[in-house]
């Protein structure tokens, strides 16, 4: 039986395939329309996955879309109701796109399909939001059964739900609903320190650690009742975002002395103390429900999946807790995962498929499930356009991109299939050197044009994690902060200094990729998993006596991640990268033919 | 061209029926001839249809928004209803909502609701 999985229309559009329980492939369409977050119908998306899985028209059984669109217009028709006459611009705003697409879901569905080539239209089923995302985080896990948290800004009614996962079944028990949403408070402060809402939230928890939590109680106080339980009510009175067009009112900026950031402006100390802050309550809120979470079900184990849960921060010290044996987090844990969810839900929960799980192994593939290019298309790609390249043998790959990483050149390493999720893995990954203080900054402004603030993350071979970080498990898919540990670190305390000071400050051997509390979000690479990664770090290592290297995504500011040959190439050129490997070939900036483009490429990504 | 006709010999208005074929045939043979200039005017026309469709929803949707929707209100208000539960709680210990554990079979993951 094979099932696609859809999600689309408010960010991050998705599909994915499964046959017989098994994941085929998984992307999201931004990645191929080259539009960050894409939100339309993934057309693209759905194609890759239909040839991936070689479905021609009638092969196809089933279609999940991952959430049920009449009950989420529902909702919002009634949080119109709550707050009319206000809300006219934004309902204006919203309702159009509901009569015009959203409600026409298995039309659109359909001709998606067409398009494809799939013109027999199969079964077409519409689990909620929620178990969506509960399934993407139980399914694929490697346990048998567990308690499963998922949080995210809403879905139908849902912000938030607690489950259990056992065997073939999810089961969820308790949910928080809209507008009391963990992920809606976090957006709120993104919204307020000046990032963009559902794309700017990894950057507020980037800039949590330059800051004091001297709002904590101000937010207690005034703008949640939090439960012992993780639950609370949020108090509107503060926020715009039922009716509204803005997430944050007048009443929000009073209490925390002035109006929103404006993008791009200064970020100051106000910023940095509130990222901390809400980072500070999110982190408490997420440990309450968890709590929760094993007194209701009395797991062993934890499942996350939801936006929330790309928290690593938030995951890490839920792990450092030792309220759950061991967790697992979804590595497509936003809405992209959902459709993943819907698909495995549909299959093991809908149509009662029996699930094995062996404690040890998921079942993501390194969620390595996107599309991958042969040497034969990357050699005829570099011939077509005349791109001088040198073509490593296997023996040769490993060690001469491990002497060129020593040699402090910056590396675009594109190199099988791609990563379904946000997180770069090795795949489509830009590469350096964490040992050199300057690799922070020059990566930063020179290669990803991003605020120099944010920090890098290490991919570290998963045998010597322990070696360099107080995390004694593996960490796969980039979602788990741990410290760096004291014995490499350099500085007592570097959060006496100011923002600029920190950042340029030396705090441990591998300082590119620890950031100012000594934290970093490491990613473990195993060979079993990713054995061409794996070999080149062991190479850098025997080389350097170094188990890691930088790993960051290979995109600028507001790009998605890079997919194709042809995308890696152009990002390449455009920015100050030293070196480009693609598959087996290995391309040297200073050999390239001058690069023009027409217009200025920057225009073309809306920074986040 | 359609159009034309209909003005022409459902609604025998000869003129507008001339005037809009000319413009038919115009755009037509503008697009076969000069496709650059074509898309410009196609764009135009575009953005005049979207604007067009912009002020007849805000039109029907808004006087419907302010009188249906703050009528709605009103009767929810009346009868002490909030779909939002925004009103603090005061000694509520939990913000969770159960959900009732009835089986679901297959039909109802083929409803949209």
């Amino acid at each position: 039986m094979t099932i696609l999985g859809i999600s689309a229309f408010y960010h991050d559009s998705a599909a994915a395939l499964v046959r017989d329980g098994a994941i085929v492939a998984a992307a999201q369409e931004e990645r191929f329309s080259r539009v960050k977050h894409d939100a339309r119908f993934p057309r693209h998306a759905i194609a890759y996955c239909l040839e991936a899985g070689g479905i021609h028209d009638g092969g196809l059984d089933a279609v999940a879309f991952y959430d049920k669109p009449l009950q989420k217009f529902s909702r919002i028709l009634q949080s119109y109701v709550c707050v009319a006459p206000r809300g006219l611009r934004s309902f204006m705003m919203a309702l159009p796109l509901w009569l015009k697409e959203k409600l026409w879901l298995p039309v659109e569905i359909e001709r998606g399909l067409r398009e494809c080539g799939v013109h027999s239209p199969p079964e077409f089923l519409y689990p909620e939001h929620h178990e969506s995302h509960a399934a993407s985080a139980f399914f694929p896990s490697p346990f048998q059964r567990a308690a499963i948290l998922t949080i995210d800004g809403v879905g139908e009614w849902a912000t938030s739900a607690i489950g259990r996962g056992k065997d073939n079944t999810v089961t969820l028990l308790q949910e928080l609903h809209f507008p009391h949403s963990p992920g809606l408070l976090y957006s709120a402060f993104t919204y307020f320190a000046g990032f963009r809402v559902n794309s700017g939230e990894y950057k507020l928890m980037g800039l949590a650690p330059y800051g004091e939590p001297r709002y904590v109680q101000t937010i207690y106080d005034h703008l949640i009742d939090l439960h012992d339980d993780g639950s609370f009510h949020i108090n509107l009175e503060y926020f715009d975002y039922v009716g509204g067009l803005a997430m944050t009112n007048a009443k929000f900026d009073r209490l925390f002395g002035g109006p929103p950031r404006t993008a791009e402006s200064e970020i100051t100390a106000r910023e940095a103390d509130l990222a901390r802050s809400v980072q500070t309550v999110t982190e408490e809120i997420v440990l309450r429900m968890a709590r929760h979470a094993k007194a209701l079900t009395g797991e062993e184990y934890l499942c996350l999946a939801g936006g929330v849960a790309l928290n690593c921060v938030a995951n890490g010290r839920l792990l450092r807790e030792g309220i759950f044996k061991d967790i697992w987090i979804q590595p497509a844990a936003g809405d992209a995962g959902g459709a993943l969810g819907a698909a495995l839900f549909t299959w093991h929960q809908i149509h009662r498929n029996p699930r094995t799980a062996d404690n040890v192994h998921d079942a993501m593939n390194g969620a390595c499930l996107g599309p991958a290019f042969s040497d034969e298309e990357i050699a005829a790609f570099l011939e077509t356009h005349g791109y001088p390249a040198r073509k490593l043998s296997d023996a040769e790959w490993a060690p001469e991109i491990a002497r060129l990483i020593d040699g402090q050149s910056v590396i675009g390493l594109v190199n099988g299939r791609m990563e379904f999720g946000p997180r770069a893995l090795g795949n489509r990954s830009i590469i350096g050197d964490a040992r050199s203080p300057r690799m922070q900054s020059i990566m930063n402004l020179k290669i990803k044009y991003r605020e120099s603030f944010r920090p890098f993350a290490p991919s570290c071979l998963v045998e010597r994690v322990n070696d360099y970080f107080e995390l004694d498990r593996p960490s796969p898919y980039m979602l788990l902060v741990a410290a760096v540990r004291k014995e490499r670190r350099r500085t007592a305390d570097a959060r006496a200094a100011s923002i600029r000071d920190q950042i340029n400050d030396t705090r441990s051997d591998v300082p590119a990729i620890t950031h100012v509390d000594f934290s970093a979000r490491v990613q473990t690479v195993d060979a079993a998993v990713n054995p061409r990664f794996h070999a080149l770090l062991e190479a850098f290592e025997a080389r350097t006596g170094c188990a890691l290297v930088i790993n960051t995504s290979f995109n600028v500011r507001g790009e998605p991640i890079v997919c194709t040959p042809e995308d890696a190439y152009r990002c390449f050129m455009r920015t100050e990268m030293d070196w480009l490997v693609l598959g087996s070939f290995l391309l040297d900036k200073r050999a390239q033919p001058p690069w023009h483009e027409e217009k200025r490429w920057q225009k073309d990504f809306v920074l986040d | 061209m359609a159009a034309a006709a209909l003005l022409f010999w459902a609604l025998h208005r000869p003129i507008p029926a001339a005037i809009v074929a000319v413009l038919g045939v115009c755009l037509l043979v503008t697009g076969q001839l000069f496709p650059r200039a074509f898309g410009v005017i196609d764009a135009a026309l575009g953005r005049a249809v979207g604007w067009a469709g912009t002020i007849v929803a805000w039109c029907i949707l808004a006087p419907f928004y302010l009188i249906v929707f703050t009528l709605l209100r009103l009767l929810l208000a009346l009868a002490g209803k909030d779909p939002l539960t925004r009103a603090p709680r005061g000694t509520a210990t939990t913000a969770w909502v159960d959900r009732h554990p009835t089986p679901r079979t297959i039909d109802d993951y083929r409803h949209l609701y």
